[in-house]
């Protein structure tokens, strides 16, 4: 019994002794100390076909880790704290970006150059995750990037059934048998060479409705398309298509995501 | 309720715990060292030094059976009393050995069940669990899980990718003959895994008698919509027994309290207060006989096969959209992503007695494990064109040869495990791990001393798949894994010391041993999708060395009793798999966590207690725990924090009684690094029960008022989701037993 004791003694002595202190503070942004002033605290607006630089700078009490920037598109989900966009058509969503560098010293600058395709067009998050070299991580930073794209075509939904998209609050529900009314324009500087509005089941890919908007190359055409969800149509998820050619021949493809139930 | 209250019957006495006393009835003093034997659960119990005993089973107790070296056995009709005390005459005729079937032993703790083995766990002081869906657990024993429990099935280890904390065990406790848990670590029998200790689940017994006995079950539970129906059936004629036994259960999404959540900082909609995608279909199946003859002893063959149909959170397998999270309206369905996971034993034990105990068991299992996922590429490459993410195929077989005397066993365990991988989400390669071990324990006067030496070998092969770049061409080569072969010793001794004082029974163990890394601490490098993160293993790890020291101590009267345990351990080179200053080379998936090894400290202290006040009795269980990381002072991973929970059962009438509980949670002041901190919760419940002849009804209700409250221990806290809102469960259990114990 005694022998216990003294066991526990020691158990208890070693670990007071031996228990360690640890950085367990996450490092953070010190923007002040970016000379240019360029921070990804802001917004970022930037034009298709460019090149962006970005520039931030990142501080620990012990010493930095790592850093990544994480960028992709904004499509399908909203990050904490980020303002709401509201109605977004997007395209060229496959694009992104990850970089990972290391950061060293208590404090160091970390930047990013990247080209924004053509293609792109919408808001991308901009996700900045860095750590010290403890392993501390910070919370993301995220940032919205906007994208304007002067290359292809535009299309622009106006009206939905007599409601402005701009206002949807909630994913689109439309029923099999319905009539859904499209009003909108498209536009590009280069004509309008094609341009066509077509309804997907995403389950298989299938197009199972379509219907092509008349042009002659105008720049920009105000249209509004009575579209029949197929009264066969299976509940699901379904993707509202929009396609267009330019008179150059650059293509874009945007649309957005609902329900057939 | 009304239904549930309109089938009280006042004529039915039944009694599910009995207390008591045994002692020598020409002295009327205490008999130590006696063994009371519960029916028709089976369950054994020791009494301690002053002759006093406490039984439990989960259905109706009927009648004990009590036994003593040097006095004869006797049956005694329960007949609804709560406490009996019990007579014993010195033995004076030659009577016919008698076969206990069933292990007693002073470090395993009973688990008495409820309808919901999670339920269970979650209620037993040292254990906690975590909701993987129903018939998959994941036991939590102070504070370690995976492949740091030993979740024994029949005595036979069960394999099947435990290290992933999502990866619970497929077991179906209804078709068990009781569970047990072994705390701490260094438990010779239980293998150099087990360093949290193990859960045990007994293999169906024989009956006493020639007879038969038909158990079941079935249940519903409001809140996720989960239904199961279970039947246990043994039939015994003069020396072989068939017993074969099923359960099915369907669950549907989980229902959470809770309108949204965060994931890689994305804020994500909860619809309708459902996890979508999370619900299933477990299926659980057991055919074996006994064969038992005075010249061949008792050999035992099993057949036992799980499967599990489940959705996954689509949150698991990466960052989803928010349509992926609005659910399709029925609460059963099975999206992607999915896994399947199925596991079959052969297993056969042979026992005789003599001058030595013989036991030879043999098993043979295998464990698969399917996750579909959608498609997807992580950074660049082609974008896979099957939904197998990954799939897990492990073989595992296991014997032990064991001899067993009055002063102690020896014995040896060899097990090989062969594992392969596939799909196109890499987390682990095809790996091995074999064991031969040799273990021996003996009694000496003050008390006993045991030890096991191992020879471990483990192993895995490499892996390496196409780098790609940004226009999905090949530029090289990404290794994930280099070829490993290691064959490593370990051991284990241990020190056991009861001191049997007066009115307190109190024991002391001391144990050292090793402990070598897992084939996934060693060769892990990838995403596993149910801790939502990167995990890289470290082929350079060397064997932990622990040195552990527990004490237990109970006492009780006529109307208290208290039951305390508590543990302290060392750790020399600690695995465990912490954050780095790396992010994986991947998108949306975050830091690396790598396995690394640190010393570290651990200690805990449970507590168990029963007051009877009149009719009723008051409980109270608690447990602390307490482990760090001594190289930085920061608690281990997923450390649960200190709980309480306090019930008090009242009898309504003759055979309903109700009670009510109060499950307190403290706030996880106690984190590692990056893990966040998490608030604390008092939950309510409450119990009818509703005992008759033959069989009882059960209403359950768990968080009563549906409380928001985050497990600290779940990984789904990590993504800030909650863990189960409220649920009411209504079962109906009936044991049908035509034993004959004359």
């Amino acid at each position: 019994m005694k022998n216990l004791t003294i066991l526990f003694a020691i158990a208890a002595m070693v670990t007071l002794f031996s228990c360690g202190t640890s950085d367990i503070d996450p490092p953070t942004i010190c923007t002040e100390n970016v000379e240019n002033g360029i921070s990804t605290l802001d917004e970022v607006e930037a034009d298709a076909g460019t090149t962006v630089t970005l520039l931030e700078s990142f501080c620990d009490d012990e010493g930095l880790g790592e850093l990544r920037w994480d960028i992709h598109s904004a499509e399908g989900h909203s990050h904490e704290g980020e303002e709401e966009e509201g109605f977004v058509l997007h395209s060229g969503t496959d694009w992104a970006v990850l970089e990972i560098q290391d950061l060293s010293g208590s404090n160091a600058d970390g930047q990013i150059s990247f080209d924004i395709p053509n293609t792109a067009r919408g808001v991308w998050d901009v996700v900045v995750s860095f750590s010290d070299a403890e392993g501390n991580a910070a919370a993301d930073v995220v940032t919205p990037l906007h994208v304007e794209n002067t290359f292809i075509p535009l299309f622009t939904l106006t009206d939905v059934n007599g409601v402005d998209p701009a206002t949807w609050t909630e994913e689109q529900v439309w029923s099999p048998g319905s009539t859904v009314t499209l009003t909108g324009t498209v536009e590009d500087s280069d004509g309008i060479a094609d341009a066509e509005i077509l309804l997907i089941r995403e389950s298989d890919e299938t197009e199972i409705w379509s219907t092509e908007i008349a042009v002659s190359n105008e720049t920009a055409i105000d249209f509004s398309v009575e579209m029949m969800v197929p009264s066969d149509a299976t509940s699901g998820e379904y993707h509202l298509e929009m396609e267009a050619e330019d008179g150059a021949g650059n293509a874009m493809h945007t649309g957005f995501h609902l329900e057939v139930e | 309720m009304v239904a549930f209250l309109a089938l009280v019957s006042k004529n039915i006495q039944a009694q599910s715990t009995v207390s008591g006393h045994v002692y020598v009835a020409e002295t009327a003093s205490p008999v130590s060292d006696v063994l009371v034997q519960a029916w028709p659960c089976g369950a054994i119990f020791s009494a301690n030094s002053r002759g006093a005993f406490n039984v439990e089973c989960s259905t109706e107790l009927d009648s004990l059976t009590v036994i003593s070296f040097g006095f004869t056995a006797v049956t005694i009709a329960v007949d609804g009393n709560s406490v009996i005390d019990i007579s014993l005459r010195p033995l004076h005729v030659e009577v016919q050995p008698i076969t206990i079937t069933g292990e007693v032993d002073q470090s395993v703790v009973r688990i008495v069940p409820t309808s919901d083995l999670m339920h269970t766990l979650d209620r037993t002081p040292g254990i906690r669990s975590l909701d993987l869906g129903a018939g998959l657990i994941q036991p939590v024993l102070r504070g370690l899980m995976g492949s740091r429990v030993a979740i024994l099935d029949g005595g036979v280890p069960i394999v099947g990718g435990r290290w992933g904390q999502d990866h619970g065990v497929l077991v179906d406790p209804a078709l068990y003959d009781g569970v047990e848990w072994v705390p701490g670590g260094g438990h010779l029998w239980l293998g150099p895994d087990a360093v949290g200790g193990g859960v045990k689940f007994a293999s169906i017994q024989l009956l006493g008698k020639k007879g038969s006995r038909t158990q079941y079950g079935t249940n519903y539970r409001i809140g996720d919509n989960s239904s199961k129906v279970n039947v246990l059936s043994r039939l015994r004629n003069k020396n072989m027994q068939f017993h074969v036994g099923f359960s099915a259960s369907i669950f549907g999404d989980r229902n959470v309290p809770q309108k949204t959540f965060e994931y890689l900082s994305r804020t994500y909609e909860i619809v309708g207060g459902r996890l979508p995608n999370t619900g299933g279909t477990a299926y659980h199946g057991l055919a074996g006989l006994i064969y038992a003859t005075d010249e061949l002893g008792q050999l035992s063959l099993d057949i036992r096969w799980s499967n599990i149909q489940q959705g996954l959170f689509p949150g698991i397998v990466g960052i989803p959209s928010q349509r992926d999270l609005m659910g399709d309206g029925n609460i059963y369905s099975v999206e992607l992503p999915n896994q399947n996971a199925s596991r079959w034993l052969l297993s056969s034990k042979w026992m005789k007695r003599g001058d030595f105990k013989r036991t030879f068991l043999f098993s043979l299992s295998g464990n698969e494990r399917i996750e579909n996922a959608p498609p997807h590429a992580h950074g660049y490459g082609p974008k896979p064109i099957t939904d197998l993410s990954l799939s897990l195929h492990e073989y595992h077989l296991f014997t032990e040869s064991k001899w067993e005397g009055d002063r102690g066993a020896f014995g040896f365990q060899a097990e090989l495990l062969r594992g392969t991988t596939g799909g196109w989400e890499f987390l682990l390669p095809n790996h091995y791990r074999d064991r031969v071990s040799a273990i021996a324990d003996y009694k000496f006067n003050s008390g006993t001393f045991g030890a096991r030496i191992d020879m471990i070998s483990t192993g895995n092969e490499s892996y390496s798949e196409p780098l790609y770049a940004i226009n999905n061409e090949v530029i090289g080569e990404d290794i994930r894994a280099t070829a490993l072969n290691n064959v490593t010793p370990s051991w284990a001794f241990s020190w056991f010391q009861p001191i049997d004082l007066k009115k307190i029974n109190m024991s002391f163990t001391a144990s050292t041993y090793t402990r070598v890394p897992s084939n996934y601490a060693l060769a892990a490098n990838g995403i596993h999708h149910g801790t939502f993160r990167f995990e890289q293993g470290n082929p350079d790890l060397k064997p932990e060395t622990a040195f552990e020291v527990r004490a237990a101590l109970s006492a009780s009267s006529e109307k208290f009793n208290i039951d305390i345990r508590s543990f302290a351990s060392l750790h020399k080179g600690f695995i465990h798999i912490t954050p780095t200053a790396s992010f994986a080379p991947i998108a949306h998936s975050g830091q690396i966590y790598s396995f690394q090894a640190t010393d570290a400290f651990r200690t805990g202290l449970e507590v168990k207690m029963n007051l009877q006040i009149g009719r009723g009795k008051l409980a109270t269980t608690s447990s602390v725990l307490g482990q760090w990381a001594l190289e930085t002072g920061l608690g281990l991973p997923f450390t649960p924090p200190v709980e309480i929970i306090n019930s008090y059962a009242h009898p309504i009438a003759d055979k309903l009684s109700i009670t009510l509980s109060h499950r307190a949670i403290a706030p996880s002041y106690l984190v590692a690094r990056n893990e966040d901190f998490t608030n604390g919760a008092s939950l309510f419940g409450m119990e009818l029960r509703l005992q008759m002849n033959k069989s009882a009804l059960r209403l359950e209700a768990d968080n009563l008022f549906n409380k928001n409250w985050l497990d600290h221990i779940s990984a789904y806290r990590t993504l800030g989701l909650v863990a189960q809102g409220r649920w009411v469960s209504i079962s109906w259990s009936f044991d049908l037993n035509t034993i004959n114990k004359n």
